[in-house]
């Protein structure tokens, strides 16, 4: 990728600073290695703990005010689909191009449904797929990491076919994970990272905690005022 | 054990009961007092105005006058949190006279704070047979960290109902000259103090500042609202057997 | 909206202002509420901790801002994006208003950001034709008043459901009833389409990642997030300071800021970007741009005031300010209201334009504790004073008089004493019943709203005397 550019002057913007912090008295403040040490539960989980991160998560995501649901099959998964297809009255929902929903077939359940559903990208150029895009009631993730402790979904958009705009411009998400995705906290999540993208992070990474939510009008609680208003959590027993 | 007093302009000036109470509590609780001379004011107003030379005059004084002292007891929160806290800034760059500020700060607490840390008492032997609340000053609670030993000692008062504040720690506005400079604020706030203290249906309001004091007094008094205003010491001093000295 | 200069005049707009003031203490009230829920939850220790870690990870960028800043700027450049080094909020807004031009741009979009309202940045756009839009519900809220952000997190704290569906008829073809429910759902309907039609985004930076040139946005309504995947051009300004080494630290400051700004375990929507989207990639900018703006930043630098640039923008000290409570944001006249506002305004924008907030607080220290990069807030309104007095040569004439006379008083006893016996002496006019309740300045306005106890007929000094001699015999 071609480097930007930089406008205004480096050094005189730089000067005024080295200038300013000149050894302090104390001396500087060193760095705080491990900064997260203490603060996070950090641990390695067993297929029997994820069960009950599960739980844990379903408590948090629904208290966001998000709905969830343990699934233990592909019969099951469809009919969890069917049922929200059916809530939300959907016609048109979209999806990830991920290997993981690739693998479960979504257009098969779809397919004896009123609904219709279409794998990103739906249009190569920005103003063709824009309005399908803002069209769409639904949007379908895969969550690649979550976090159990505080109920978020983390989603790095780790291929080009998996845009932020899926999972924030319609007004249902529906996030489809196993129980092996589950972490208890940002640790897991940290070390995720790490060893996937070091310092190289993707483009974008969306960090969701339920519903989109506003509290600007008499501090009352909203929902959906731009993001999400319905957000279902799918978490699948790990194979 | 012997420990000096270190009245405070406003019980010296506005409130003598509370200093008298202070001496009677201490003293029926084996504590041998005496009282400097020299002893004006901790500097506050001044340092809470920026004033700081005017105030390191003050302070300068009132650290020789105490400087033979074994310990100090201070009736007042945050005149205790202004030696803590404020004398270190004052002498920030001026280190003799830091050192001898440390030295006080060492030797220096606040009533309640004296009686149950120092002397190791929880119960004075007072009785007291009222409906109380218990107003938290901000620099003894957040300055000082002097949070639960007044609430303590109230508590083991015999014949007391103790009724906790809803929203103790607020601030009740007085904020010294801020209070007099911005008094339509000050009021504002101490109005809600003063309606938080009425909803406990307490007889008497006890707190450990007297400035404080004086403020939400002063508003209760000017709202004709029929309450009784009482520094803690005033409390310990009921029902605790004859005159001490 | 006219802005009163005296601080005096303005505070006492908002005293009378009841509507406002119901709105501010119910919403400071509610969100100081679920900030010590959410504290509780997390067990005060640990939060101590937290605190703890976040002041060192923020004391140690602040102390190497230097270094921080070129590894971010050269991370961004890296990343494909362009950079703005803006010595002044006037640079940051030209830069801005020229590519706006360059552009072409006619719809410009905007998440919450404190520094374009810092600088001014909306009225120099929209004076060159750009129809500028502010996408967070109290920012567009307070956009359509015509009015400034009155809370940090809760831009349009100070206006009720009435006031807001007056605001919203006004640009709606339809009558939108007064429920909530339905304002957000107009809202959402409404901005939407300008979502669609964005052709430059304009947001803030919660914090910027040294170690990989990433942004991270903080919403809970998500309205940085469509702004960020759908803008072709995307501008992100961020003040100097704003700046992390990287995730470790992200999580931690995330942790801390949802729960001092709201008591949410995390806000809703926290994204981290890291600008140009690649060549295969369909949404996300094209043109990144960081705006990185000084405008009074560095000038705090190795000063006393230092730590106030540790400052994450979470507005937990307005909640838990008795002031801010009684008065509302408006008052403070400038961007920043409540103990932040006290120090920041003077400090950024000079002591004789915003000096007197100095003296807006009753400098209980609430805001102190309620910081959660523990920012001593109410020592560097202590120290603001003493700079009026030190610098200044005066805090006032009265005052000077005042503390002068105090000093060379109260240093001897003999002057002590003396004076307080005058003065005993020749208050009678004044005392009533053992109270006092009409006096000269300055007590004059105190008594207006309080008595204030007569000076009795011994002092504790003449007492002390009979009460050491009965001891003694």
């Amino acid at each position: 990728m071609a480097e930007g550019l930089l406008a205004g002057d480096r050094e005189a913007f730089f000067s005024t600073i080295r200038q300013n912090i000149k050894t302090p008295p104390g001396g500087k403040a060193p760095r705080v290695e491990n900064p997260m040490n203490g603060l996070f539960t950090q641990r390695e989980t067993t297929v029997e703990e994820r069960q009950d991160l599960r739980e844990r998560f379903i408590k948090e995501w629904t208290t966001l005010g998000g709905k969830a649901f343990s699934i233990k099959n592909r019969v099951e998964l469809a009919q969890v689909i069917k049922q929200i297809i059916q809530e939300r009255q959907l016609q048109k929902a979209m999806y990830w191009d991920h290997p993981e929903l690739e693998n479960l077939k979504l257009e098969e359940i779809f397919s004896d449904t009123q609904a219709s559903v279409s794998r990103w990208p739906l249009e190569k150029k920005y103003n063709d797929w824009i309005g399908k895009a803002a069209a769409m009631e639904a949007g379908i993730v895969w969550g690649d990491i979550v976090m159990a402790e505080t109920g978020t979904l983390v989603l790095p958009a780790s291929s080009p076919g998996q845009p932020s705009t899926v999972c924030v411009l319609p007004i249902t998400l529906i996030a489809i994970f196993t129980t092996a995705q589950l972490v208890d906290g940002f640790a897991g999540v940290v070390k995720f990272f790490k060893e996937r993208y070091g310092t190289n992070l993707p483009t974008t990474t969306t960090f969701i905690s339920g519903p989109s939510r506003t509290t600007d009008i008499e501090m009352v609680l909203t929902i959906g005022v731009h993001g999400s208003r319905y957000v279902y959590a799918l978490i699948l027993d790990e194979a | 054990m012997k420990a000096s007093l270190f009245v405070t302009c406003i019980a010296d000036l506005m409130y003598a009961d509370v200093g008298k109470s202070v001496v009677q509590v201490l003293r029926r609780n084996g504590v041998e007092l005496d009282f400097p001379e020299g002893q004006t004011c901790c500097g506050q107003p001044a340092f809470s105005s920026g004033y700081y030379k005017e105030t390191a005059i003050v302070a300068k004084k009132m650290i020789e006058v105490f400087e033979n002292s074994e310990k100090v007891v201070i009736p007042s929160g945050s005149c205790a949190a202004m030696i803590h806290h404020g004398y270190p800034i004052l002498f920030e760059n001026d280190p003799k006279w830091k050192k001898r500020a440390e030295e006080f700060v060492a030797k220096s607490y606040e009533f309640s704070q004296f009686i149950v840390d120092i002397l190791g008492i929880t119960d004075v032997g007072a009785t007291f047979k009222k409906k109380v609340t218990y107003h938290s000053s901000c620099h003894m609670t957040r300055i000082l960290g002097v949070e639960e030993q007044p609430k303590i000692l109230l508590k083991n008062v015999k014949g007391i109902d103790f009724i906790e504040l809803p929203y103790a720690f607020d601030c009740c506005g007085f904020g010294g000259t801020f209070s007099m400079k911005m008094a339509d604020i000050s009021s504002a706030i101490v109005d809600e103090k003063v309606d938080n203290i009425i909803a406990t249906g307490a007889d008497v309001l006890v707190g450990s500042d007297l400035t404080c004091l004086m403020n939400i007094g002063g508003r209760l008094s000017r709202r004709g609202v029929p309450m009784q205003v009482m520094h803690l010491a005033q409390v310990l001093d009921q029902g605790g057997g004859k005159n001490a000295y | 909206m006219h802005i009163e200069p005296s601080f005096r005049k303005r505070y006492h707009k908002a005293l009378s202002d009841t509507a406002m003031l119901k709105a501010v203490k119910n919403g400071t009230g509610r969100l100081r509420g679920q900030r010590a829920t959410a504290i509780e939850a997390v067990g005060t220790e640990r939060w101590m901790a937290f605190r703890d870690r976040a002041e060192a990870i923020r004391l140690h960028v602040i102390q190497h801002l230097d270094q921080y800043l070129d590894q971010l700027i050269n991370n961004v450049l890296k990343n494909g994006g362009h950079v703005c080094l803006a010595k002044t909020g006037e640079e940051a807004v030209k830069y801005i208003s020229d590519l706006a031009k360059k552009k072409n741009a006619k719809t410009i979009l905007k998440s919450k950001s404190m520094v374009s309202e810092e600088i001014h940045l909306n009225p120099a756009l929209e004076k060159q034709g750009c129809n500028v839009i502010e996408s967070d519900l109290g920012e567009w809220i307070i956009q359509l008043a015509g009015e400034t952000p009155s809370h940090i997190i809760a831009p349009a704290m100070h206006k009720n459901r009435f006031q807001v569906a007056d605001l919203f008829n006004a640009v709606s073809e339809e009558k939108i009833p007064t429920e909530i429910a339905d304002l957000c759902g107009f809202a959402r309907k409404y901005l939407r389409e300008k979502f669609l039609g964005i052709d430059i985004g304009i947001t803030g930076c919660n914090f910027a990642l040294a170690d990989s040139g990433a942004i991270t946005l903080c919403t809970n309504e998500g309205n940085a997030r469509i702004i960020s995947a759908l803008s072709p051009t995307l501008v992100t300004i961020m003040g100097m300071e704003r700046i992390l080494p990287g995730l470790e630290e992200l999580t931690v400051m995330l942790s801390l800021l949802a729960r001092s700004a709201t008591g949410q375990k995390l806000t809703v929507y926290n994204t981290l970007s890291t600008g140009v989207r690649n060549e295969e990639e369909l949404d996300g900018p094209q043109e990144f741009h960081l705006v990185i703006v000084d405008n009074g930043r560095s000038k705090q630098l190795g000063t006393k005031y230092e730590k106030i640039l540790n400052c994450i923008r979470c507005g937990s000290c307005l909640n838990a300010c008795p002031v801010y409570r009684n008065i509302g944001g408006h008052a403070y006249g400038w961007v920043y209201p409540g103990p932040i506002g006290a120090v920041l305004s003077p400090l950024y924008q000079g002591m004789d334009k915003y000096g007197e907030l100095a003296y807006a607080t009753t400098l209980c220290g609430a805001c102190t504790f309620a910081c959660p990069v523990k920012i001593p807030l109410h020592d560097m309104l202590y120290a603001l004073r003493n700079d009026k007095v030190e610098l200044e040569k005066t805090g006032g004439v009265v005052e000077d008089i005042t503390y002068k006379g105090w000093s060379a008083t109260f240093a001897t006893m003999s002057r002590y004493r003396f004076s307080v016996r005058m003065a005993r002496r020749f208050q009678f006019p004044l005392v009533k019943a053992e109270k006092i309740a009409y006096g000269p300045p300055p007590i004059s306005d105190w008594l207006r709203h309080r008595d204030m106890p007569a000076l009795p007929d011994k002092f504790f000094h003449e007492i002390w005397p009979e009460m050491d001699n009965d001891r003694k015999e």
